[in-house]
């Protein structure tokens, strides 16, 4: 098993001996840093990176030959072009950590010299970023600090210089970076608490929506034909003041109000003027802790407003960032329970909220104009939809069949089977062929309680699509035709019943047993856990800085003086450092000290210019300048009165020191009372 | 441009001479806070890159965990500043007495290091490169050697020796340099002569061997002139007789005593003839044989042993103080010469 130096051109100024084994440790490290990450990418990129690891170590392990350089050039380059075909020019989040993990992966095959070794680990490091991005839950912070771990010992073995890889280096070396990093934390802590923070990203993330469950930014009713249900957590909220009925938890994310026969998308948008909130209920105030989703959209419900995150108002009252959301984040709403924000509607939003394509579906407007005929309001009509979906053989069904040709009438007059999508496209693609505004609305419905804790969870499986309908003189109104299909009609199967997605289990009323299992108990337990971590660590923001600037009562400070006092922070922290590592450097043995002590006597009696230079400068040292036997004889010299005594001594020490088998004792007391018997000339 | 080079010699002598100010020559170091030079090393600037893209990215994204990472490293660095320091602080250097060594050889210095506590991979070599490492140095004596080559003959000073350990993360690197009173002597190459000349012997009439004239050299004909001759020996009355060119040929009369002679190699280069004579004071003292070496400015006793061999060769290494420019250029590189 040798490292082979392929045909290097540069060489190392010190090669390490034990290049073969670190190379291990690298691909290790390799491998570590990419696994997690293939949760989140395309699979072909995970089959590159570990096919070209594995192909490294099997070289290494039986000799392989190494491919030829355009092989391996061709590799990279046909990686980077697909890589690019497939992201359309490499921007965005899921390109750019595409990007890295294959680079990385790949340098597997190209690591020949110390420093693309020391590469190959620092990129470990940087690999661990782009995972945060994905996932901050404690499971992977912990998987984060392992893996940091390896990557310093790793780093730690390079530089000892060892000759020999025994399994106890790598333990030596593990626990040496497990001790640095552990002394490390204090000061990242002080810098974690006061490294000046900013509230806003430096620039734009602009990318392509990624594909994420939940919420998605359009809508494809009939499209789908297995709908999975995901049970991970998109959002927590706690509430401050009364809490919401469960026909108010509606949390809207975003409004789809532009249909092109197929799909429904979000139209041309303008900043809601604020100003135009006129109420006079008291707010209810929520807190809401989102997961990341790499949206730029925020839950909230209905009339609520938004603060403590940088976030504007559309006129469809729906409310987002500038930027993708790739990160947990923590915002504040004020809710306004019965009541209507804007109840005046201009021409270019009445002829954006009745847009639909001119033809098409014309079973479904034949159907709906002669309901409309029927009735004497809008109202009117709508509880004759209810009632018609009702009683009709429509059905709830998470695996519908897809909808061809014309989607709305394949849906509402043919199968009639479908889960909300379907049904909310349905009802205002309806009302919008009458000429009355309506839009389809997306979001999570409903949220349950934290039974050990004072929350509630919203899961991605409570994704839902309803309506809004705009009623004369009363302005929007929320309509959820989901909720009219008759609970006999509900199919869904036990297994799914327990797991229920909000809409359906509003529609049949399964009331679960009161006390729970063990295992619900330890999920919330857990997600109670998760929860404080948010609290105590994630949520951490400019805001919370400045709060605990305020707390040490350096609210005024400026930059330059928090810097300042960083600076001195981190001296401190360094002369700290050297100190503690100086003095708690081992002590020599007792043995050295003394005949380092019958040392300083010979030098103090000498009494010369030499002698003396010599002291002060061997204050901290172990004086060796002699062997044994001349400084004893020296002794001797000096203080003939106790000629006999420094002899026995002689013995004694020659014996402790030199003697085959090396004693461990105690140096006895006699020999330091000659020391203290010989006087000082 | 001139200018700029003249500048940075001028400031290489000036860092020169407080360095040597502040590290003086003696026969043991102990590395303490005075003498010990901390800095970056490259890894350790890629580090900060590395750091300050995370931080960057952090910000971006307002990744508290990413914040917590960054952090963790940059205090990671910081930590290592102050271990590596301390792997170089209270070293305990000293070198012992340097073996000779034939020119284009190379000798080894010697260095016993010990310390108060533990240090690993320590680095020693010279002028910033590396050419040992001790992995592990305790309170027991450990012993390192670095070699250096020998290209000239000469008399010289241990050069700098350069220290440095960048243990424990590569990032941060501790050096110092070391100057020890500590000398070594080269001797010339020692290169076989074509023919042993010296057993025939032959003498010279100039300045130095008018001096050994007494010994019983004298002339023993006339040959024909062959180009390198000296001058001084060519039989110019024979030639003013329109004879020819003729050189007279001096010889000694054969003893048991062997004398390396410096006229014993007439129209040689003076750097071939001490080599020549280095060869033979070399074979000689291997069998025991008594001898003596004659060259300008030294003239040995005829005698035997280890002692009158090294007094010979190292009178040979430090033939003629004002050897040529290029020579001593070098020597003050590699070190002072007496």
């Amino acid at each position: 098993m040798s490292f082979r130096q392929a045909k290097t051109v540069e060489h190392d100024r010190f090669p390490w001996v034990e290049q073969a084994f670190i190379l291990n440790w690298v691909l290790t490290v390799q491998f570590l840093a990419c696994l997690p990450l293939m949760f989140y990418l395309k699979p072909w990129i995970g089959a590159v990176v570990f096919s070209a690891i594995v192909y490294r170590y099997s070289m290494e392990r039986f000799n392989i030959k190494p491919v030829a350089q355009w092989v391996r050039v061709a590799i990279v380059f046909a990686s980077a072009a697909v890589l690019v075909a497939q992201h359309a020019g490499l921007s965005g989040r899921e390109a750019g950590v595409s990007l890295a993990v294959l680079m990385y992966g790949l340098k597997a095959i190209e690591v020949k010299r110390n420093r693309d070794i020391i590469v190959a680990l620092f990129i470990g490091y940087f690999l661990i970023v782009a995972l945060f991005l994905y996932n901050q839950s404690v499971f992977i912070a912990l998987y984060a600090v392992i893996l940091v771990v390896i990557i310093t010992a790793g780093l730690i073995h390079c530089f000892s210089h060892l000759s020999s890889p025994t399994l106890n280096n790598v333990f030596g070396s593990l626990k040496m970076s497990a001790k640095l990093l552990a002394q490390a934390v204090p000061l990242s802590i002080i810098l974690f608490l006061f490294f000046p923070r900013f509230s806003e990203p430096l620039w734009n993330l602009q990318s392509k929506g990624a594909a994420g469950t939940g919420v998605s930014d359009s809508m494809h009713p009939g499209a789908i034909g297995n709908l999975a249900l995901d049970n991970s957590v998109a959002f927590r909220i706690k509430f401050f003041g009364s809490i919401p009925s469960s026909d108010q938890l509606y949390w809207r994310a975003m409004v789809l109000d532009q249909f092109d026969g197929k799909a429904w998308t979000v139209g041309e948008r303008s900043i809601f003027n604020q100003a135009q909130i006129q109420t006079n209920s008291t707010p209810e105030a929520y807190e809401v802790t989102i997961e990341s989703h790499n949206n730029p959209w925020l839950y909230h419900l209905e009339h609520s407003a938004i603060e403590g995150i940088g976030a504007t108002p559309k006129d469809d009252l729906s409310w987002s960032l500038d930027y993708k959301l790739s990160r947990v984040a923590r915002y504040r709403g004020a809710w306004y329970p019965d009541t209507s924000f804007d109840k005046t509607m201009n021409q270019k939003q009445w002829a954006q909220n009745t847009q639909i394509p001119v033809t098409g579906n014309p079973k479904t407007r034949q159907w709906a104009k002669r309901l409309w005929a029927q009735s004497n309001s809008t109202v009117e009509f709508l509880a004759k939809v209810e009632q018609f979906i009702n009683q009709g053989p429509f059905r709830y069904t998470l695996q519908p069949p897809i909808n061809r040709g014309d989607i709305i009438d394949d849906f509402f007059i043919n199968s009639r089977q479908g889960f909300c999508e379907h049904y909310a496209s349905a009802l205002v693609y309806m009302m919008r062929s009458l000429g009355v505004p309506a839009r389809v609305v997306v979001g999570y419905q409903g949220g349950e309680k934290n039974p050990l804790d004072d929350y509630y969870i919203v899961r991605q499986k409570d994704a839902h699509a309803w309506t809004e309908i705009w009623l004369p003189n009363q302005g929007w109104k929320r309509y959820d035709p989901t909720s009219w299909i008759h609970p006999s009609r509900v199919d869904l199967s036990l297994n799914q019943a327990v797991n229920q997605r909000s809409e359906a289990l509003n529609l049949i009323d399964v009331s679960l047993s009161q006390s729970l299992s063990y295992l619900q108990q330890a999920g919330y337990m857990w997600d109670s856990f998760n929860q404080n971590w948010n609290d105590l660590f994630l949520n951490y923001n400019a805001d919370k800085q400045i709060d605990i600037y305020q707390y040490f009562r350096v609210a005024n400070l400026d930059w330059y003086k928090i810097g300042l006092l960083l600076v001195a922070c981190i001296l401190a922290f360094i002369c700290i450092g050297v100190w503690f590592l100086v003095k708690r450097a081992p002590k020599r043995d007792a043995w050295e000290q003394w005949f380092h002590q019958a040392n300083l006597l010979i030098i103090k009696a000498q009494n010369n210019k030499v002698s003396k230079k010599a002291l002060n400068e061997n204050k901290h040292h172990p004086l060796i300048t002699q062997g044994p036997r001349a400084t004893f004889s020296q002794l001797a010299q000096f203080y003939p009165h106790h000629k006999a005594q420094i002899e026995q001594a002689e013995a004694v020490y020659l014996k402790a020191r030199y003697a085959h088998e090396k004693s461990n004792s105690a140096v006895p007391k006699a020999l330091y009372q000659l020391l203290k018997k010989l006087p000082a000339k | 441009m001139r200018f700029f080079t003249q500048f940075k010699q001028w400031r290489q002598q000036l860092f020169q001479r407080w360095l040597n100010k502040r590290i003086p020559a003696v026969a043991r170091h102990v590395l303490r806070y005075r003498q010990i030079f901390i800095f970056p090393t490259k890894a350790g600037f890629g580090y900060a890159g590395l750091v300050l893209i995370i931080l960057i990215g952090a910000t971006n994204y307002q990744n508290n965990l990413a914040f917590a990472l960054v952090f963790w490293l940059v205090s990671l660095g910081f930590l290592a500043i102050a271990y590596t320091f301390r792997n170089m602080l209270d070293l305990d250097v000293r070198s012992t007495p340097i073996q000779a060594a034939f020119a284009g050889d190379s000798i080894e210095a010697d260095f016993l290091i010990v310390s108060t506590h533990q240090h690993r991979a320590i680095a020693l070599g010279l002028e910033r490169t590396i050419d040992t490492m001790i992995p592990h140095i305790e309170a027991r004596p450990t012993r390192a050697s670095i070699s250096i080559k020998t290209p000239k003959r000469g008399f010289y000073q241990l050069p700098k020796i350069y220290i440095e350990t960048q243990y424990p993360l590569g990032i941060i690197h501790a050096w110092s340099w070391l100057r020890f009173n500590q000398t070594y002597w080269v001797y010339p190459k020692p290169i076989q002569p074509p023919i042993n000349r010296s057993i025939e012997g032959n003498s010279d009439d100039d300045a130095e061997a008018e001096s050994i004239q007494g010994r019983g050299d004298d002339f023993h004909g006339l040959k024909q002139y062959e180009p390198g001759d000296s001058p001084k020996r060519i039989d110019w009355k024979a030639y003013a007789r329109e004879r020819g060119l003729h050189t007279k040929d001096m010889r000694t009369p054969q003893s048991n005593a062997l004398w390396f002679r410096w006229q014993d190699f007439p129209g040689i280069s003076p750097e071939l003839r001490l080599s020549y004579i280095c060869f033979l004071v070399c074979e000689a003292a291997k069998d025991d044989a008594e001898f003596g070496v004659i060259i300008p400015a030294f003239k040995s006793e005829l005698s035997h042993g280890d002692a009158h061999k090294r007094q010979c060769l190292e009178a040979l290494a430090s033939y003629g103080d004002d050897s040529p420019a290029e020579d001593s250029f070098e020597k003050k590189s590699q070190g002072i010469k007496r």
